[in-house]
């Protein structure tokens, strides 16, 4: 099952992309979310721990499509939660500000993340279960 | 004299009570390596006076435990985890012209990852992720020439503190360490307000200790082994004692208070408890995980906040047991040893080395942790204070994040001659100590 929605979402590759709140505030905002959900593990730089949580910076689900990389943190890595816990909790909003300043502080290209995406992604997920 | 007389007074208070205190802070007695001594970065690690290192070999890969054969070869695992550490298995290595440095270098197992390295027997023991093996050695052979055997085998699959540690007694009897596979055995893994599972389903297959046979084989954990002790999240550090026969081990304490419960901890507190903490092995033993943690700030074990504790409220005294001693907390204790060698000065012998692998739950407050430290022991428990044996591993003052630093302490072992080895996970480097009292 995790599987085969990887694929689909690798498959779906954002075409028609949306409009994104894209101003300094979400980068404020980001960062709070991001120090409160993902610093523990990742680190403030993004770069993990070695042998124990994966760096962000370099990361192809972070510099890879925005739909796989708000599904791998929706679910904790489209897995039994055993090394991530999953973060469907927050809401769209919060979790397209959060991907949205993690992807521009360790991603390469860096673009945004819509909270349309999330919630596209949040359903497809709730779908597939 | 009244000074003297003091002296001795407390000198047979501490003889006649057994110090069973708890003591975790920091404590630089004259002993420990001296704050603003030298560092050399090549060398990566900082001694005592009198003490002095080589880099004994650099090895590629995520270095584990290690293991010295009577004459003198040094065996070091390696393992991979989450992506990390480009070999696995065992590396054998011997310093034929006595220069401090590894000449002969060869490996075995190389499809095997595995932390856990002891002889037993003239036997090398290996425990992976899932099994215990035991390689046999044709005389001075420098790599086994047979196969290994599986003495025990069957454990859960697990990607959380997955590594088998194990400790071997006088009378074959093999104790292995089976870790807990979540934080906190939480319903959801680690959710914020999430509530902890009572029974923890977890605690029947993992998260103690389990006993075998260590002169078996394919022995199998559900059918032959023996639930020993429980409520321990993962005994990295586990070791028998010969001279009081029995069995130590530190166990690496809960994460993620703060995280999980703003509500009751601040990053500060957080930060630094709960304790590692340090305990003999005893039978039937309940070293509570999950259902509390021990808190070395209040000396006291604490209802964990995933069964209803606030970060105050303790459990009965008596319900699980009491550490010998406690660590401050998320320096990850991942081996241990006594020392038993001559060479070294006499207060060394029959003390306690602790290698810390260091922190990663202190983020966003620096990291610390990363050494090794002795403690001496009277009888069979901590004597007294605790100084730093080896640091200076991680390269900088401050470390912000675990990843940044140069070498991660992660295991340590004695040679034949009194001469300790200590191990690095993220450089694979492994170093000799000898004692030159220069
Ligand atoms: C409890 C520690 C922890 C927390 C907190 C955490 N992660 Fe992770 N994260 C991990 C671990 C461990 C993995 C690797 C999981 C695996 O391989 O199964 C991972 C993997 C990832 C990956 C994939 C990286 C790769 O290259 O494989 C991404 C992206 C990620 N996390 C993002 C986040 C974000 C965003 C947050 C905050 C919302 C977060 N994580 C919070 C531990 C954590």
């Amino acid at each position: 099952m995790a599987r085969a929605f990887l694929l689909i979402l690798i498959l779906a590759a954002c075409s028609g992309c949306l409009t994104v709140i894209d101003n300094p505030q979400v980068m404020v905002d980001g960062r709070s979310l991001y120090e409160r959900e993902c610093l523990a593990c990742h680190m403030s730089n993004g770069g993990g721990v070695p042998g124990m949580a994966p760096p962000l910076v370099g990361s192809p689900w972070v510099a890879g499509g925005r739909d796989a990389l708000v599904g791998y943190v929706l679910t904790g890595g489209f897995s039994p939660q055993v090394l991530m816990s999953r973060f469907d909790f927050l809401s769209d909003q919060d979790m397209s500000v959060l991907l949205t300043y993690v992807r521009k502080t360790f991603g390469e290209n860096g673009t945004t993340i819509s909270t349309d995406q999330v919630a596209r992604i949040r359903s497809e997920i709730n779908t597939l279960n | 004299m009244y000074c003297s007389g003091l002296v001795v007074a407390l000198m047979v208070f501490s003889l006649a009570v057994p110090k069973t205190d708890v003591f975790a802070s920091e404590v630089n007695t004259q002993y420990s390596v001296d704050p603003n001594s030298p560092f050399t970065a090549d060398l990566g690690v900082r001694l005592p006076d009198g003490f002095k290192a080589t880099v004994y070999a650099d090895i590629e890969g995520y270095g584990r435990h290690l293991a010295v054969r009577d004459d003198g070869t040094l065996y070091f695992a390696l393992t991979v985890r989450l992506g990390r550490g480009s070999n696995m298995g065992i590396v054998a290595m011997r310093d034929t012209d006595n220069d401090g440095v590894a000449d002969d270098i060869e490996r075995f197992a190389t499809d095997i990852p595995g932390t856990a390295l002891e002889f037993h027997n003239d036997d090398l023991y290996y425990g992976s992720k899932t099994e215990i093996y035991r390689f046999s050695f044709n005389g001075g052979e420098m790599v086994p020439s047979t196969p290994p055997e599986v003495v025990v085998g069957g454990f859960p699959e697990q990607r959380l503190h997955e590594a088998k540690t194990f400790a071997i007694d006088d009378k074959n009897n093999i104790y292995v360490n089976v870790g807990a596979p979540s934080n906190a055995c939480m319903e959801e893994f680690r959710t914020r307000g999430s509530p902890g599972q009572r029974p923890c389903p977890q605690t029947e297959w993992q998260s103690g200790v389990w006993k075998f046979d260590a002169d078996g084989t394919n022995q199998d954990q559900k059918t032959n082994g023996s639930l020993y002790a429980t409520g321990i999240r993962n005994a990295m550090a586990i070791k028998w004692n010969d001279e009081h026969k029995q069995v130590y081990f530190l166990t690496h304490g809960r994460d993620a208070l703060f995280t999980l419960y703003p509500e009751y901890f601040s990053a500060e507190k957080s930060a630094e408890i709960p304790s590692e903490e340090m305990h003999v092995l005893k039978e039937g033993g309940d070293y509570g995980w999950p259902f509390s943690y021990f808190d070395h700030q209040q000396n006291k074990r604490i209802l964990a906040p995933e069964y209803g504790g606030d970060g105050n409220e303790s459990v009965a005294v008596g319900l699980y047991e009491k550490p010998i001693a406690a660590f401050p907390g998320h320096w990850a204790p991942n081996d241990m040893m006594f020392y038993t060698g001559s060479q070294f000065p006499s207060r060394y012998q029959d003390g306690a080395f602790i290698v810390f692998h260091g922190s990663w739950n202190r983020a966003p407050l620096p990291q610390r942790g990363y050494k090794v430290i002795f403690i001496p022991f009277n009888e069979d428990l901590p004597d007294s204070d605790w100084e730093v044996f080896a640091d200076g591993f991680t390269g900088t003052d401050v470390l912000e994040s675990p990843g940044d630093a140069v070498h991660r302490p992660t295991g340590i072992a004695q040679g034949p001659n009194g001469e300790l080895y200590i191990s690095s996970t993220v450089s694979g480097r492994v170093w000799r100590i000898n004692y030159t009292g220069e």
